[in-house]
């Protein structure tokens, strides 16, 4: 049994893995609430919606403390708010809302607002925590509002008035953006739903910062059902109206300024189609696109599994390819990711949240039309690249696109070519030391090769 | 409560449900004048609907009678 390093907080109790399942224990302190959850139907409700993972429970003997122990679905494609673009995050936030809306219809409430909560499943947002309900007794505020406030709102009226890369912020501030940093980024930007949300509120929480420490205050704070529910529903409307405006960014249109000639495409596609047909796959199993853009090669990867994790470093490509996916309902999962600096691991000795190396180890992987953009823009050697790419997966699909190429033209146009070692022959010899070599093809219409490769 | 909800929070959570529960009530009120409004104009509808089918009656009685004859 290995305890999930990020399930401490909470005593409710925990998520574990055991024989490859993954499994929540229940707590005794629980009991009351659990026993609510399923007698008002909330969970079956929530569960019928695609909104809440279901679970099966496991009669055993149970470890000392516990009360129930329960298989939950796993979730093939772990990723965190500081990997979703803005939709997703939308999406994650209206999803926390409804479920804190219906649980208060069935006498319950929502105890944390977490983006950690949400994981996305079949293209859509899902709560996976399932013991983050608790009993609602009337005129009790919503003790998460200002977790939700920093989990939320605040990197979405940033991304929306300030930049659309700020769900970074994510990455550094593990409990949310702080609302004074937060307001001092937004000075002056958005209207009344910005002045309320976070400068009313950083401000109250920097005066009443040393309030409430005595329980006693927390708890003379009430508020009366109708004005809470108000409170929500004033959130949803808020931010189902919030849009990133639209931004050209570098890779957003990339397919519209390629060198790629139709044929050259079709080509490419049937190759990778290919080279796929020859990797044993189980469903189960997981394939990963670095630097998947729109998506349209990462979809390939669904005829051979059901799990595709399509990563790019554009917020605008990611956005387009999950908006595009999402009704879909397949486990392709869009994904931000810069392949130079890629999501650490973070939070409590750097495990809290894994970093990206630590979720890989998957079936197969694409680098399509990426290793000069790593190796040339970013200088980063092959024996690098390579080692770095044997860590991720079993299977590398890879495209080499020589000097020769107009793209690679571009990127040296404006810099001094230092890149002696930037040949196919190097590229061969230092992706040898950690793959074998299964297959090259080339592109026709094109100067690149595609690989087929086997990590040794 | 396995975390700090920050008084601050709770406070002014207290004021902007205030202000979204008085957004809540203009927009009933507001949808309680229309439907009054509604009200009428479906009232009116009725009694014409009503006269219609009189009317129609008198024609079928017509028919019926001529039909007799």
């Amino acid at each position: 049994m290995s305890k999930e390093y990020s399930s401490f907080r909470d005593p409710s109790g925990y998520i574990c893995e055991e024989d490859g399942k993954i499994i929540r224990y229940v707590g005794s302190c629980y009991q009351e609430q659990f026993d609510t959850l399923i007698a008002s139907k909330l969970y079956d409700k929530l569960v019928k919606k695609g909104w809440l993972v279901p679970w099966n429970e496991v009669v055993c003997e149970l470890p000392e403390g516990m009360i129930h122990k329960f298989e939950v679905k796993r979730i093939p494609i772990i990723s965190y708010p500081y990997e979703w673009c803005f939709s997703q995050l939308k999406d994650a936030a209206l999803l926390t809302l409804k479920i804190h809306k219906a649980a208060m219809e069935k006498g319950m409430i929502l105890k944390d607002a977490s983006a950690y909560n949400i994981q996305f499943y079949q293209g859509r947002p899902i709560l996976i925590d399932s013991l983050s309900f608790d009993l609602y007794k009337e005129g009790m505020p919503w003790m998460a509002y200002g977790q939700f406030c920093r989990h939320f709102l605040a990197p979405l009226f940033l991304m929306v008035y300030v930049d659309s890369s700020l769900n970074s912020f994510n990455k550094i501030y593990i409990d949310g953006i702080p609302l004074e940093l937060a307001s001092k980024l937004l000075k002056g930007k958005g209207g009344m739903a910005v002045k309320q949300h976070i400068h009313w509120h950083a401000k109250a929480t920097n005066e009443h910062r040393m309030d409430g420490r005595e329980s006693k205050k927390t708890k003379e704070i009430m508020i009366s059902k109708f004005n809470h529910l108000a409170l929500i529903d004033s959130l949803i409307r808020i931010i189902e109206k919030l849009k990133v405006k639209g931004q050209e960014t570098e890779w957003g249109d990339y397919y519209n300024h390629t060198n790629y000639t139709d044929k050259a495409a079709d080509q490419k596609a049937s190759i990778i189609e290919d080279y796929l047909e020859r990797i044993d796959f189980k469903a189960e199993d997981i394939v990963w696109d670095f630097g998947a853009n729109d998506g349209r090669y990462s979809r390939l990867g669904l005829d051979v599994c059901t799990n595709v994790g399509a990563f790019d470093i554009d917020c605008v490509a990611v956005e387009k390819n999950y908006n595009y996916m999402k009704d879909k309902k397949t486990n392709m999962l869009p994904l931000l990711l810069d392949l130079t600096q890629p999501s650490p691991g973070i939070g409590f000795g750097n495990k809290e949240r894994m970093s990206i190396t630590d979720r890989g180890n998957v079936k197969c992987l694409f680098a399509l039309a990426l290793i000069h953009h790593i190796s040339i823009s970013n200088n980063v050697p092959f024996g690098k690249v390579a080692e770095w790419l044997s860590e991720l997966t079993e299977n590398l699909i890879i495209e080499f696109v020589p000097k020769t190429d107009s793209q690679v033209q571009i990127l040296l146009a404006t810099r001094e070519d230092i890149f002696t070692g930037y040949t196919q022959e190097n590229f061969e010899k230092e992706f040898g030391r950690y793959f074998k070599l299964v297959e090259k093809k080339n592109i026709e219409d094109s100067e690149r090769t595609l690989y087929l490769m086997q990590r040794s | 409560m396995y975390f700090d909800p920050g008084f601050g929070s709770l406070i002014i959570q207290v004021v902007v449900a205030g202000l979204a529960a008085v957004g809540a009530c203009w927009a009933i009120m507001k949808g309680k004048v229309k439907g009054l409004f509604g009200k009428k104009n479906v009232a009116e509808d009725e009694e014409a609907t009503e006269e219609e089918t009189t009317s129609e009656e008198v024609v079928n009685e017509a028919r019926d009678v001529n039909k007799e004859v």
